[in-house]
């Protein structure tokens, strides 16, 4: 019963073990399914034909990929999605970061009601907004364009980049603001020489969640273009009469990037998804 | 250099009164301490005076400028805040040179001040580091060194010392009052430690509730506390409040007549409260005239003298003695209250501090 | 307003209206920080949203008309679409919340190499719904992982169509386990959130009390975890219901769903009126099962008060 009897909960417990069991079994759960698509996708075309299938790649070949990056129009839609992704942290960081900042260091009548939209835009169906859109952009002369798709989804980051920039800038204590303030900068001032450097971190995480969104956003590109689709886009389209090959390719390529993306990001996780708190 | 000038200085927060119509003049060169308990409103009065909250009414003025809508980097005052405030990103040197840099002071001046102000404070060696390097006490240093090098009208100073240990706090206590007598600067010293108030400050405003209570130097809030509250905030023990009944310039405790030291116009019969410290108090063994029978009930030795807690019929007082005084639990005792030291803390029904 | 104008040392700016000007500088800023934001979002949301739902009620030409539900009704795989939907759905969200439970009761727990693990349970969080789609293509493909090891084993002699036009369990299957798969992640991380924000003493005065792991689980946590559960149910279940990428990648045309019944008006017929109208009923539906949650789900407001 007394505290130094405690110790013997560390070692393997009937409990313990199975605790390690099923957390070995949802590891091997997610990682399966990763290295099955890149043995997939790292064999010879003629590869996959073979049936049944080895679960290694015998031999090793990125044929596969690069008959998949020379296929029509995969360069150029890797690119825009590239450039989208860009314009999409541009305009989320530019629009939500003095929002961030509004909701962080001011107490002002309808705070709550941001957060509650903020909370409540994310669970909307962003489907219902695609189409009109798609109306509103050709009689802008905007449809079937890289501005078009960047716009729909800056919408879709922007109250994840408000919330993220809210908590990164609620980890700096105000009273730095204030110690500047005090020796002669205007709250402007405060906020570009001290705020914002100890801010670069945080803000790089939501550059990223805010660049993966649009990097894996599937619907909105796809009916906002016709001519000039994002990867995604690209993809989806020729899905029907694609091989097995390109189809196996482009899972990996697609997917690759996650595991570098979440690297970075995981320190984020909570502030990201987990619930608002004021 | 200037003095302050706060007037009728109003300030509430989501309709709970911080700052309750509050008017303190402040001289050129004087060291203002405000104390009082947690949530009394003095750390909002000081940022009133630095600016980072505006007031609801009333105005301020430092020096002979209306100071009420200019935004802190305006009034010419630095501030030392209690988490010390430095800048994480920059080195010891940067984050001191810092306003001088934003009030475009020229490079060669800039390096002077700031190996000025470091050797001030003895942190020459600590001005390529960065703030997570340094102990508590080192960057509380700097924290300093940064709001002298401004060479400010008016220096604030928010609990300061409140983040380090006893000892340090200690030493740090006698170097700050050392350094701020010598540079003559008018300082506002925000603290809820009664012994940093006494020790430090020319005057002492003790708040309560948003209120000023009383603003008089160390000594006469000691001796002479204006009431009940500002009378058991300050000291160590508290100062004793009994009841007793007013009959001309005597008051009647516990049966036994006390002279006050001046005359009250009290109607006789009146129930008030008299304060009496426990120094102020002579103990004897044996009876004597004058004096108010007592028992000991609590013994409490304190090192450089015993801390007494003795019955007086319904009443506690607490009076301290030699340490080679013999007595021990139970024993009687005569308590002689020495001449002058009485103070009438008006009527009974007033309350001791709440928190 | 009296006490200022006696002040002869202030007497220069006590005529000002001073309190006015106070309001409007520091009250404002925050509200013109938000505004950029705001006016995006208004933009681009509030406004399509409400465009969609005209859109909805109106004929090709502009004229109001509600035909375009009746359309939406004859469509030849409408019927077909919606239990789809809802099939997915209902096997989706109770499998992904209890194994993320788990995976976050796991997570908390002082594992060896716990770091690792949950850096590879966090990786589908940054995977597409078309990718999960596409990984699982290569398990459930006819020529693919799953039949070539049950033919290893000599559990089946041919290739099973899973992924067949006329297999509704296997289509089913796969979209459920890649979906899980996909997005257990997220709720996994929600939860976690959920749970950190418990103060521990709870849990170690349950143990103190005599309660046992399982018990604390469902005697502490689980109540406790109440709000969390109904954050990331409304969020599973509303982007649930606009399941897209994954069926797109794994069975194409095979299993019709609402989202994808949209996209193809959009695309493939330029019938903006009918896509709309899909949209809107998957707005009704996901508003139905946030109503739902928030109902069933509730809390006494008076348990999180402090």
């Amino acid at each position: 019963m007394s505290a130094a009897i405690r110790r013997p909960r560390r070692r393997a417990t009937p409990q313990r073990q199975l605790a390690y069991a099923a957390a070995g079994l949802i590891t091997a759960f997610m990682l399966f399914p990763l290295y099955l698509i890149a043995v997939a996708a790292l064999q010879p075309r003629t590869a996959v034909f073979d049936y049944p299938r080895a679960l290694y790649p015998s031999p090793f070949s990125i044929e596969s990929m690069a008959f998949f990056l020379n296929a029509t129009g995969i360069l150029p839609a890797l690119g825009r999605s590239l450039v989208i992704g860009v314009m999409t942290v541009v305009l989320a960081l530019a629009l939500g970061c003095p929002a961030g900042y509004a909701v962080a260091r001011y107490r002002f009548a309808g705070r709550d009601l941001v957060q509650l939209l903020i909370v409540s835009v994310r669970a909307f169906p962003i489907l219902i907004l695609a189409i009109p859109l798609a109306v509103t952009f050709i009689n802008w002369n905007l449809y079937d364009s890289v501005l078009s798709v960047a716009l729909v989804h800056t919408v879709m980051a922007l109250p994840l980049t408000i919330l993220l920039a809210a908590s990164v800038f609620l980890r700096v204590p105000s009273e730095l603001e204030e110690a500047a303030m005090s020796m002669g900068t205007s709250r402007f001032g405060a906020v570009w020489r001290i705020v914002l450097p100890l801010s670069r971190q945080g803000l790089g995480a939501a550059a990223l969640f805010a660049f993966v969104l649009s990097w894996n956003e599937v619907f909105a590109a796809a009916v906002l273009t016709v001519r000039n689709p994002t990867l995604p886009a690209q993809i989806v389209g020729a899905l029907g009469q694609s091989p097995l090959p390109f189809r196996f390719a482009g899972g990996l390529a697609l997917t690759l990037p996650a595991l570098v993306f979440i690297f970075f990001m995981r320190p984020y996780l909570f502030s990201a998804f987990g619930q608002a708190r004021s | 250099m200037a003095g302050i000038t706060i007037e009728s200085i109003t300030k509430s927060f989501a309709g709970v009164t911080a700052v309750d119509n509050v008017s303190l003049t402040i001289e050129d060169g004087e060291f203002m301490v405000l104390l009082g308990p947690s949530g009394c409103g003095k750390t909002t009065l000081l940022r009133l005076i630095a600016g980072f909250d505006l007031p609801d009414s009333g105005r301020i003025a430092i020096g002979d400028r209306d100071v009420t809508d200019s935004p802190p980097g305006r009034r010419d005052i630095a501030m030392v805040f209690q988490s010390y405030a430095l800048f994480p990103h920059l080195r010891v040197s940067d984050n001191i040179a810092f306003g001088l840099r934003m009030h475009h002071v020229g490079k060669d001046e800039v390096t002077s001040r700031v190996r000025e102000a470091a050797e001030l404070m003895g942190i020459e060696a600590l001005l390529n580091r960065y703030p997570t390097q340094l102990s508590g006490g080192q960057r509380q240093r700097v924290a300093v060194a940064r709001a002298l090098v401004m060479r400010p009208s008016v220096i604030l100073m928010d609990e300061p010392l409140s983040n380090l240990d006893a000892l340090l706090r200690l030493q740090m206590r006698a170097e700050l009052k050392h350094l701020l007598q010598d540079i003559k600067t008018t300082t506002v010293y925000v603290t809820h430690d009664q012994v940093e108030a006494l020790s430090m400050g020319d005057r002492t405003a003790v708040m309560r509730d948003g209120a000023v209570l009383q603003c008089a130097s160390p000594m006469e809030v000691y001796d002479r506390p204006g009431d009940i509250f500002v009378a058991t905030f300050i000291g160590n023990p508290p100062m004793n409040i009994v009841r007793a009944v007013a009959r001309d310039s005597v008051v009647k405790v516990e049966g036994v007549e006390v002279a006050l030291p001046e005359a009250s116009n009290l109607p006789a019969g009146t129930e008030v409260s008299i304060g009496i410290r426990a120094e102020n108090i002579e103990v004897h063994t044996e009876a004597l005239d004058g004096a108010l029978p007592a028992t000991v009930a609590v013994i409490e030795p304190l090192g450089s003298h015993l801390l007494l807690t003795l019955a007086v019929g319904a009443e506690s007082i607490k009076a301290s003695v030699r340490t080679d005084f013999a007595v021990k639990r139970g024993d009687p005792l005569w308590l002689e209250l020495r001449q002058g030291s009485v103070r009438l803390l008006g009527s009974a029904n007033q309350s001791g501090p709440s928190d | 307003m009296s006490g200022q104008v006696e002040a002869p040392a202030l007497r220069e700016a006590a005529g000002r209206p001073r309190r006015a000007v106070r309001f409007s500088r520091r009250q404002l800023e925050p509200y013109a920080l938000l505004a950029p934001a705001a006016i995006f979002m208004t933009l681009f949301f509030a406004w399509p949203a409400v465009q969609t739902l005209l859109i909805a009620f109106q004929k090709a030409n502009g004229s109001w008309t509600l035909d375009n539900f009746g359309a939406m009704a004859r469509d030849t795989d409408f019927r077909l679409a919606l239990r789809n939907t809802l099939l997915v759905l209902v096997l989706i969200i109770p499998i992904e919340t209890t194994i993320a439970l788990l995976m976050a009761v796991l997570a908390q727990s002082r594992l060896f190499g716990r770091d690792v693990m949950l850096y590879i349970w966090s990786i589908p969080l940054a995977v597409s719904d078309l990718a999960a789609g596409l990984v699982w293509f290569s398990i459930f493909t006819s020529h693919g992982y799953l039949n070539s090891v049950l033919q290893d084993l000599h559990l089946i002699a041919h290739p099973v169509g899973f992924l067949d036009y006329n297999n509704l369990g296997g289509l089913v299957t796969a979209i459920v386990l890649a979906e899980v798969w996909r997005s257990m992640s997220l709720v996994m991380v929600i939860i976690m959130s959920g749970i950190q924000a418990i103060p521990p003493e709870l849990d170690e005065a349950a143990e103190s009390l005599g309660a046992g792991a399982w018990q604390r689980f469902w005697k502490v946590t689980l109540p406790l975890l109440k709000p969390t559960l109904q954050v990331a149910l409304i969020l599973r279940t509303t982007t649930a219901f606009q399941v897209f990428g994954v069926v797109l990648a794994l069975a194409g045309s095979a299993l019709p769903v609402l989202a994808v019944k949209s996209e193809s008006w959009v695309t493939e017929y330029r019938n903006y009126q009918l896509a709309a109208t899909y949209a809107i009923l998957i707005l009704v539906l996901s508003s139905l099962s946030t109503v739902g949650y928030l109902l069933f789900l509730r809390t006494p407001r008076e348990v999180f008060q402090r």
